[in-house]
């Protein structure tokens, strides 16, 4: 990537960090905070996005940032009260804006008609918006009559034709430059002597200085200005380029540049009398060694001259702007770290894992006595091993605030085009989880989100006719529970039309039609794979994928979906989703001739089946009684197929699991061997996908064990006479 | 070589401005903010500083005027770097102490010709 490639980059990746901000400084907005605050970082953000976009050209942007900036200037400045109105249309520019940044980045183009329109939106706010008729635009120097874009568009580009400027080389000319500077030039840094020496670089030239107003040493004030020049210069780079060396001292001094149409009579005559003034003014005045020197001395004097006098201001100002910097540094320092190396990182500590695993498991095999120093050692690197690798697991995991920060762009769109009014609720934004986890999740949210508002929530005449308020709410929320996250999704809705799921589920074929369903399956057909509930496919919840795929891809991640709905009151989403993809807490168990991996998180306990418990059901299924309720038990290794014949129960241990949806079964294993945290390694970048198993891990002896899908195992079972055995099998 | 102090909140600004400094034969140093280049200058000595106006924490004109109460740092020569072409605002930006203003986008070639200016 060559150097300019790579700014783009960071600017690109700085564009979207500062939209969040600005997304976020608007929603503080909508909320109601106005302080300065708030409203100069919205304003910062823009105003910076414009800045980057103009150094690469992109013209569409900055135009459109331009427009908004302007804008954000008037509420900034207080006179445009960013009432609601106002700030959903900052809201919707703001959209705009990232749809062209990321189309700048793409290197594609907007639909201009998005742009122009909220771009006359936002200036009708402005014009509207101050008290008198535009006083900004009156008060810019020469304001273009209501002019098209590309004039009001206040950029000139710096890159200017040397020849426009200076008008043709060659064409020699004399000028007289007279400068006098005031003592403001020399507080804000600059030097008379290095623009004179900047003038004489243009052409040849005479200096003159005037000193007749240096007063005498006593009287000289050090921080005052009592020189000036007057400069002949021959140049045929013209006037305009004699005045722009004068540019940032515009106003700091009285400059004139006259053209001479009589050279040579005219330097000699003002050479003359200022000599002659200046001589007279040395021998009147001023004692032997008062020539031009002292004049020169005293200039350099004046830094320790003032340092001398104001030494407090000096000296505290810088050191309390420090201890306040100190004070304001809070914030956590951050480095930004390559994410391959820190995927090796955790690679390499997971095979330490193993490792660690594999010589506690030797040493304990060698007979060693537990309080042994070797054993106590190995407790000790066990536990430091454990601790690295939650640290290292913590450098992927991020808050979910990142996918929650898109939400109520979506939310704002899916609303505009459905005519419903929604407020959004997020819960947990700053929940952490791992990044790969994060980055999959925004998909199926999005799609979940668009669910809730399409299908879930209700015309606002409907809702006001059904008693409740106008606005709609979808609440997003995050949380820990049980060491995985779980995303809900409500809405307040409709809920699920149970009548008309079944209605289309039969039509489809996918359901019989004299099937008699519980609410909860009835709710649960939206994810059959080939359902949508609207007959043509919709253009917000579709795009021909349903809820089927929502399911998948959450499954893909280890996470599962369900959904609860209660008719009038709203539906509820609820993923549930490991914290990370990498390691897992697991009971290693045998079934059969296999070792199996159980994830802790799905047990509740284990026990011992006694005969009496255990009933025939059924086609070869069996229930056990536990607690005077009946759960099914399913042999794992007849399920899996690593035994033609159930087991006897009676020598097996029955695992009580709790499925994400919360039902419960019993496997039955042969025994369990041990509890152990283990590295995840995926079966299907592997090997292929395998129904009843997650992945796969390498156990400390180093032979390789399957770790158990426990829903799917527990479901298939579940239904394996029921009508959604076919329907399972398929969306595996 | 001499030393040019860039204060600008924007990443991207500042590696522009670090690449066209550093190709024009400057040592480049770096502030985020007003804050941090104050902090900065508290640990080195530029020639000429190159600031942005909006920023957080302090913005680049309380940054030159904070700059210039400090008489060890008062003749550094300070260039503002605006996208604001309007007079009104350079001239609140001289009314601060600036020296000069560079009008973003800047032209590397530009920018480095306006330091060399001021820092002859």
């Amino acid at each position: 990537m060559d150097a300019m490639a790579e700014i783009r980059a960071t600017f690109f990746e700085e564009c979207a960090e500062q939209l969040a901000e600005l997304e976020q400084g608007l929603l503080a907005m909508e909320a109601g905070e106005t302080d300065s605050e708030t409203v100069n970082a919205v304003f910062r953000a823009v105003h910076s996005i414009k800045g980057g976009a103009g150094a690469f050209n992109l013209t569409d942007l900055v135009q459109f940032a331009h427009v908004f900036e302007t804008t954000l200037d008037l509420v900034r400045s207080g006179k445009l009260d960013p009432d609601m109105n106002v700030v959903r249309v900052l809201l919707r520019s703001a959209d705009v804006l990232t749809d062209l940044v990321t189309a700048a980045r793409d290197e594609e183009s907007v639909d201009p008609s998005r742009t122009v329109g909220l771009a006359d939106e936002l200036r009708v706010l402005a014009e509207g918006g101050s008290p008198m008729p535009a006083p900004v635009l009156a008060a810019a120097p020469p304001p273009p009559a209501p002019a098209e874009d590309e004039e009001e568009f206040e950029f000139v580009p710096v890159a200017v034709d040397f020849d426009d400027m200076f008008g043709p080389a060659g064409q020699e000319a004399r000028y007289r430059i007279r400068f006098t500077p005031r003592a403001e030039l020399y507080a804000k840094a600059n030097e008379s002597a290095r623009l004179i020496r900047e003038l004489l670089a243009l052409g040849e030239g005479t200096v003159l200085c005037h000193a007749q107003d240096v007063p005498s040493l006593p009287e000289l004030d050090p921080e005052g200005a009592c020189l000036s020049w007057t400069v002949e210069l021959t140049t045929g780079v013209g006037e305009a380029a004699i005045q722009e060396i004068f540019e940032f001292v515009d106003g700091d001094c009285d400059l004139s540049v006259e053209r001479l149409l009589d050279p040579v009579a005219d330097v000699a005559g003002a050479v003359d009398d200022d000599i002659a003034a200046l001589l007279a003014r040395i021998q009147g005045e001023t004692q032997d060694e008062a020539a031009p020197e002292p004049v020169v001395a005293v200039q350099e004097s004046r830094p320790e001259r003032e340092e001398a006098k104001a030494p407090p201001v000096a000296v505290n100002a810088p050191a309390n702007a420090n201890a306040e910097k100190s004070a304001a540094g809070a914030a956590p320092a951050t480095i930004r770290v390559d994410l391959e190396r820190v995927d090796r990182l955790i690679d390499l500590v997971g095979e330490l894992v193993i490792h660690q695993v594999m010589l506690s498991q030797r040493v304990m095999q060698a007979g060693l006595a537990r309080a042994s120093d070797i054993a106590i050692g190995l407790d000790e690197l066990e536990q430091l091993t454990r601790e690295m690798q939650d640290s290292v697991m913590a450098i992927r995991a991020q808050p979910v605030k990142s996918v929650f920060q898109k939400l109520p762009r979506l939310v704002r769109e899916v609303a505009e085009r459905t005519g419903k009014s929604v407020k959004l609720v997020t819960e947990g934004e700053y929940t952490e989880v791992d990044k790969t986890v994060i980055e999959r999740l925004s998909d199926p949210l999005t799609h979940m989100i668009r669910n809730a508002i399409d299908h879930g929530l209700e015309t606002p005449e409907k809702r006001l006719a059904a008693g409740k308020p106008e606005e709609g709410t979808v609440r997003v929320a995050a949380m820990h529970r049980s060491g995985r996250i779980v995303i809900e999704i409500s809405d307040d809705g409709a809920g699920i039309n149970r009548k008309a799921v079944c209605d289309i589920a039969v039509s489809k074929g996918l359901i019989p039609a004299d099937a008699t369903l519980s609410d909860d399956e009835m709710d649960n057909l939206i994810f059959l794979p080939g359902f949508s509930t609207k007959t043509e496919v919709s253009e917000l919840s579709g795009r021909g994928v349903g809820m089927d795929v929502v399911k998948r891809s959450i499954q893909a991640l280890g996470g599962r979906v369900s959904i609860t709905s209660r008719p009038g009151q709203g539906s509820l989403f609820s993923m549930s989703l490991p914290l990370t993809l990498a390691v897992l807490d697991g009971m290693i168990v045998s079934a059969g001739e296999h070792t199996l991996v159980v994830p802790l998180t799905a047990i509740i306990e284990t026990l011992r089946p006694k005969s009496r418990e255990v009933k025939a059901f059924g086609d070869g299924a069996r229930v056990i009684n536990v607690r005077e309720s009946f759960l099914p038990l399913i042999d794992v290794a007849s399920e899996l197929g690593y035994r033609a014949e159930p087991t006897d129960p009676m020598n097996g241990v029955a695992i009580l699991v709790e499925t994400e949806n919360g039902q419960r079964s019993a496997l039955l294993v042969d025994g369990i061997q041990g509890q152990r945290q283990v590295v995840i390694k995926s079966l299907e970048a592997n090997y292929g996908r395998v129904p009843g198993v997650a992945a796969a891990t390498i156990l400390g002896d180093g032979r390789v064990a399957l770790i158990l899908d426990v829903d799917v195992v527990a479901a298939t079972s579940r239904f394996e006479t029921g009508f959604t055995s076919g329907a399972l099998q398929a969306a595996e | 070589m001499k030393t040019v102090l860039t204060v600008d909140d924007s990443r991207t600004m500042r590696e522009m401005l670090r690449r066209a400094l550093g190709d024009g034969g400057f040592h480049v140093v770096q502030a985020e903010d007003g804050v941090h280049g104050l902090e900065v200058l508290g640990t080195c000595a530029p020639d000429v500083i190159v600031t942005d106006v909006n920023m957080p924490r302090m913005d680049g004109l309380t940054f030159i005027e904070e700059v210039r109460k400090d008489a060890e740092r008062r003749a550094i020569p300070i260039l503002v770097l605006t996208t604001e072409s309007d007079a009104q605002k350079k001239a609140r930006a001289r009314a601060a102490g600036a020296t000069g203003w560079i009008v973003k986008p800047f032209d590397p070639v530009k920018l480095v010709d306006a330091v060399n200016r001021v820092s002859a």
